[in-house]
């Protein structure tokens, strides 16, 4: 079998070269954030906690259907054109499963995004130390970290360093609670989104659009 | 008499033996598919060059072309066929020994 993962991963890259998934990401995060500021989880509309978690779930789940179709949208026309398509090997596989997949990960993704912020909150508030800003930030960064060593996108190892700072900064502010959530996803929600704008700049500015007829 | 690792180069696909096909079938082989202007950027050929050498493969069996359009642009997709697959490992298979016999 012929395999070369320099070749898997060179694809990879290409597919997160133009910034289009973190506006996306960033976009999604400062809209997590402005729902807990506006309804606090979901706590000010005067639903019960099973109504809260699987509310969050389909709004997770509607979220990243909406941000695929999205994205793909947005690529056919700023970065297809530029740099070409490549459709990775293993996204045929993942589309079998896909559906199971969803329905058996995503509500349990979202249950532990809005159950283990508040669960941490008061573990460590019981033992005297308020360390959940530190390990939500951790958790947050922790999807850019494993992503910038998969693919070696050095950016995105100064976006996940800036979120740990943002919830350094919120700790020892003491900032904690809903509002320190708040403030530590739409913050990230901002440093992705920059980060995603700055490279969609670079990608436009350095990849002139082919010419129709250069493509056949 | 030939060295036995030599004699298996005698017969190796004259296809897939050409520097451009290798690497176009190389690249395809790790991806789904690609598409014309992808191939062209990330192996650095040219327009004509990579259409001539695309046709090649396409003639043998090894690349499927499909010609599609997206947002009213044409677009050529590439992608490896299984028997494209096949003929790539055995093309290792027989020019391994030579590689091995040369850096003895």
């Amino acid at each position: 079998m012929v395999h070369s993962n320099s070749h898997q991963q060179r694809a990879q890259r290409h597919w997160y070269e133009d910034g289009l998934g973190e506006i996306a990401v960033g976009i999604g995060l400062l809209g997590y954030a402005i729902w807990l500021w506006l309804t606090g989880g979901g706590a000010d509309l005067n639903l019960s906690m099973e109504a809260q978690v699987l509310l969050t779930a389909a709004l997770f789940f509607v979220g990243i259907v909406a941000m695929r179709t999205v994205i793909e949208w947005a690529k056919a026309r700023v970065s297809y054109p530029r740099t070409g398509y490549v459709k990775l090997r293993h996204e045929r596989q993942i589309k079998l499963g896909q559906l199971a997949l969803s329905v058996a990960l995503m509500p349990l993704a979202a249950l532990l995004g809005a159950a283990l912020p508040i669960g941490l909150i008061v573990i460590f508030g019981s033992l005297g130390i308020n360390s959940s800003m530190l390990l939500l930030g951790a958790m947050v960064a922790l999807p850019a970290f494993l992503l910038a060593w998969r693919i070696k996108l050095a950016r995105l190892v100064l976006v996940g360093l800036l979120i740990v700072v943002v919830s350094v900064v919120l700790t020892l502010s003491k900032t904690f609670g809903m509002l320190g959530i708040t403030l530590l996803y739409g913050a990230s929600g901002l440093l992705v989104l920059l980060s995603g704008l700055l490279a969609l700049r670079h990608f436009v500015q350095t990849h002139p659009i082919v010419e129709e007829e250069a493509q056949s | 008499m030939i060295n036995e690792a030599l004699a298996s180069a005698i017969n190796v696909d004259r296809v897939i033996h050409e520097p451009a096909r290798l690497v176009i079938l190389a690249l395809l082989a790790n991806v789904e598919s690609a598409d014309f202007l992808y191939l062209m950027r990330e192996l650095d050929l040219t327009r004509g060059n990579l259409s001539s050498h695309l046709s090649k493969l396409e003639q043998a069996g090894y690349v499927q072309i499909e010609k599609t359009y997206r947002n009213k642009t044409p677009l050529t997709i590439c992608a490896i066929t299984p028997s494209g697959r096949e003929a790539l490992s055995t093309y290792i298979v027989q020019i391994a020994p030579v590689m091995e016999y040369l850096q003895r």
